[in-house]
């Protein structure tokens, strides 16, 4: 059960920063791929609002996602690393993505930018971890 | 040096576990901690007094074999090694115990023995998850 490749999921929370710092050091350590990944919402429209612009919206959030992995790689320092921008409800592919492309492991932050602020573990990690069928590291 | 936490029952996934702990043990220079708990026995109050015992005595002992049997398999890897062995409920006492300095994080199997077969997480995990205040690494 070699640790070759880790996946860290993103969002732009402060935990999520605390995930991919722990993930680096951890493929440092054990000579791991490391991949980040932001999973895209797709966005729904307002009730009794059909005419919404939605695919200029889904871009906004794609061109949000893409910054976010670009500040993140930014973070840690090394411009080579692998970015991976998915789209879905994000325990769903960050489960799927990670056992179909061989993880070893999906390093996620505890809690999230969701709106719940007593809660140790947000919902996508909470939702991740009773999904996953690979080792996931929760960072507090 | 770094300490991880190693929770450890016995069942398959702790023992997958404990091969992803001494893994990331081995790459990160940090020692090993293991800890098993006895759970709490709940029997009617007409129970005699000396069963009780004796039942609570027998639990100790599973518990220390259960602590013997990991500590080996540590010791093949040449991985420093402590161990803990308490009482109570488990996802509260583990927790607790991860709360000391020397402590990084806790591993832990995604289900133990008493986890329905349907369900991918079991009841420890899943508490420990959310009361753990450092990161927590479930493995399956």
């Amino acid at each position: 059960m070699a640790i070759s490749k880790i996946l860290v999921g993103i969002d732009g929370s402060v935990a999520a920063q605390g995930a991919a710092r722990t993930a680096a050091m951890l493929a440092q350590a054990t000579g791991a791929k490391l991949t980040l990944a932001y999973v895209v919402v797709p966005v729904l429209p307002p009730t009794g609002a059909p005419w919404a612009p939605l695919e200029e919206l889904m871009q906004l959030e794609r061109d949000e996602g893409a910054q976010k992995l670009r500040d993140a790689v930014k973070m840690l320092g090394d411009p080579l690393l692998h970015t991976e921008l998915w789209m879905g409800a994000p325990a769903e592919v960050l489960a799927e993505k990670s056992k179909a492309e061989g993880y070893s492991l999906i390093v996620v932050g505890g809690t999230g930018k969701g709106a719940v602020r007593r809660l140790l573990v947000g919902s996508t990690c909470d939702r991740l971890v009773h999904i996953s069928q690979i080792p996931v590291l929760i960072v507090k | 040096m770094k300490t991880l936490l190693v929770a450890v029952d016995g069942s398959e996934p702790s023992k997958k576990g404990l091969q992803m702990a001494l893994e990331v043990a081995k790459a990160v220079d940090a020692n090993i901690e293991l800890v098993t708990v006895e759970p709490p026995i709940l029997l009617p109050p007409n129970v005699y007094a000396e069963t009780i015992d004796k039942l609570l005595e027998a639990n100790r002992a599973h518990a220390r074999s259960i602590l013997d049997d990991a500590a080996t398999r540590v010791a093949e890897s040449k991985v420093p090694c402590t161990k803990v062995q308490l009482q109570g409920p488990p996802a509260e006492a583990i927790a607790d115990l991860a709360k000391a300095d020397r402590i990084w994080g806790v591993v832990v199997g995604a289900k133990g023995h008493n986890a329905f077969a349907r369900v991918l997480l079991g009841s420890v995990a899943d508490r420990l998850m959310h009361l753990c205040t450092k990161p927590v690494l479930i493995v399956r």
